[in-house]
C-alpha cells in the first residue's frame, strides 16, 4: 500500500507500482520511489558538426559533444536510432559518464556544445540537467534535439540552462502523432510555445514522409501556426525520409515534395527554411533582406559564412540566430 | 648419464612445439574461458539516482 507513484515528467504520465518502468523504459518504481535508470550511463557518444542536430542558426561550423541513453517517450514507426531509442538500458552497452566526466570530455574535444540528443532526451533528464549546469559554468553552451514530448515545469525548469532547442515537429495532426508515434501533437505545440517564451534558441525540423504527412494544406497550417506562436524568424527544416524501422514499405521522399513544401513556408512568411537529407542549395542561409549568399553549406560542411556580429555582411541586416 | 643426455636431445628437438593434442586442449580452454567471461560482469555497485518530477499516487 502507498506504493504507487505518478511520474510528471512528460505528458504520458505513467503510473507506476511498486518495481513497474515507465513507457520511456528508464525510470522505475522502487519501493514507492521513482528512480532513473539511466544517469551518468549513456549509450551513444560523439563529437558531431552542430550542423547535423540541425542546427544551423547557431554557433556554425562547431562541434558538439553529443550524449544519449536508452530509451523514448515516444514509439515512432520511422525512428532512426531505434536500436536504442526502443531499448531498454540494459539492452544497451552503456559507457559510465558522470555529468562532470561529459563537461571534462567536451572540453577536452574542444566543443562549444553539448548536444542532448539521438534518443529523447527528456527520458535522461536527471542527468541532462545535472550535466547542463556544470556545462554552464565551464562557459559550454547546451542543446537539445528533442521531440518536445515533455510537461511544462520541467521544461521551463531546464530551459534556464538550455541555449538551444532543435525540437522535432513531425507532423500537424492529432491523427499522425497517436498512430504513427503513440503521442499527441498538443503538448508539442506547448512544448515550443515555452521555449520560446524562455528565449531558448529553437529550430524545428518536419520530416516529410510520403502519404502520412505530406499534404500541403497541412504543411501551410502548421507554418502559419509557426508564424503566428513562434515567429517567422525560427528557421524550419524540412527533412526528406527513407524507408527505415516499421515504415520500410513507403517509397523515399520526392525531392519534388520537399521543395514544395519549402516554397509553401516561404509563401507564408517564414524566412529561413531549408531542406535535410538532400543536397541542394536550400541547406544554405541566405539573407532575408538583401538575398546574398550567408552560409554556404555542403551536407554537414560550411563552405563559407558571410554573417559577421550578427549581421549580415552585405546589408547589415540582422540575422536571428546565436552566432558567437 | 646416457639416460640425462637422451631427454636433452629430446627437448631439443621439439623445439617448443606443441602437439596437436595439447593445441587442441588450449584452444577448447581458451575458448571456454572467452564464453565465460561474457557471461560474468563485474558486479560494481550502482548508486540509483532519483527521478525528478514525480509524485505518490496517494498524496493529494
Amino acid at each position: 500500500m502507498g506504493k504507487t507513484v505518478q511520474c510528471e515528467l512528460c505528458p504520458n504520465e505513467c503510473v507506476l507500482e511498486n518495481g513497474q518502468h515507465s513507457r520511456c523504459r528508464a525510470r522505475m518504481n522502487k519501493g514507492g520511489v521513482l528512480y532513473s535508470l539511466v544517469y551518468g550511463k549513456p549509450c551513444a557518444v560523439a563529437v558531431d558538426p552542430i550542423e547535423k542536430k540541425p542546427f544551423f542558426h547557431f554557433l556554425p561550423a562547431t562541434t558538439a559533444f553529443s550524449i544519449a541513453t536508452a530509451g523514448c517517450v515516444l514509439g515512432c514507426k520511422f525512428c532512426q536510432n531505434w536500436q536504442i531509442s526502443q531499448a531498454k538500458p540494459e539492452e544497451t552497452d552503456n559507457y559510465n559518464l558522470p555529468p562532470d566526466e561529459v563537461v571534462r570530455q567536451a572540453m577536452f574535444y574542444n566543443c562549444r556544445t553539448i548536444t542532448y540528443t539521438y534518443t529523447e532526451p527528456t527520458v535522461f533528464y536527471e542527468y541532462m540537467y545535472d550535466t547542463a549546469r556544470i556545462a554552464k559554468k565551464f562557459n559550454i553552451k547546451n542543446t537539445m534535439h528533442t521531440c518536445g514530448y515533455i510537461n511544462e515545469k520541467p521544461l521551463r525548469k531546464l530551459s534556464k540552462y538550455m541555449d538551444a532547442a532543435a525540437v522535432d515537429l513531425k507532423a500537424f495532426t492529432e491523427d499522425f502523432y497517436s498512430r504513427i508515434c503513440g503521442g499527441r501533437l498538443k503538448p508539442v505545440l506547448n512544448s515550443l510555445v515555452v521555449l520560446k517564451d524562455e528565449g531558448v534558441w529553437l529550430e524545428i525540423t518536419n520530416l516529410v514522409i510520403p502519404t502520412l504527412n505530406d499534404d500541403m494544406k497541412k504543411i501551410k497550417e502548421m507554418c502559419q501556426w509557426i508564424i503566428k506562436n513562434l515567429g517567422p524568424d525560427v528557421p524550419l527544416h524540412f527533412s526528406r525520409f527513407f524507408p527505415h524501422y516499421k515504415l520500410k514499405e513507403l517509397p523515399p521522399t520526392p525531392p519534388e515534395t520537399i521543395r514544395d513544401a519549402r516554397n509553401t513556408a516561404m509563401e507564408v512568411g517564414l524566412k529561413y527554411v531549408y531542406s535535410g537529407n538532400i543536397r541542394s542549395e536550400a541547406e544554405n542561409t541566405y539573407c532575408h533582406k538583401c538575398k546574398s549568399l550567408l552560409i554556404e553549406r555542403i551536407g554537414y560542411f560550411v563552405k563559407q559564412n558571410n554573417i559577421s556580429g550578427g549581421k549580415c555582411r552585405f546589408c547589415g541586416v540582422n540575422i536571428p540566430g546565436r552566432w558567437s | 648419464m646416457n639416460e640425462k643426455v637422451k631427454v636433452e636431445a629430446k627437448v631439443k628437438e621439439t623445439g617448443g612445439k606443441i602437439t596437436r593434442r595439447e593445441f587442441l586442449g588450449f584452444f577448447l580452454f581458451g575458448g571456454l574461458l572467452s564464453l565465460f567471461s561474457k557471461k560474468i560482469k563485474p558486479v560494481v555497485q550502482e548508486k540509483s539516482k532519483k527521478a525528478m518530477f514525480w509524485r505518490k499516487t496517494d498524496e493529494a
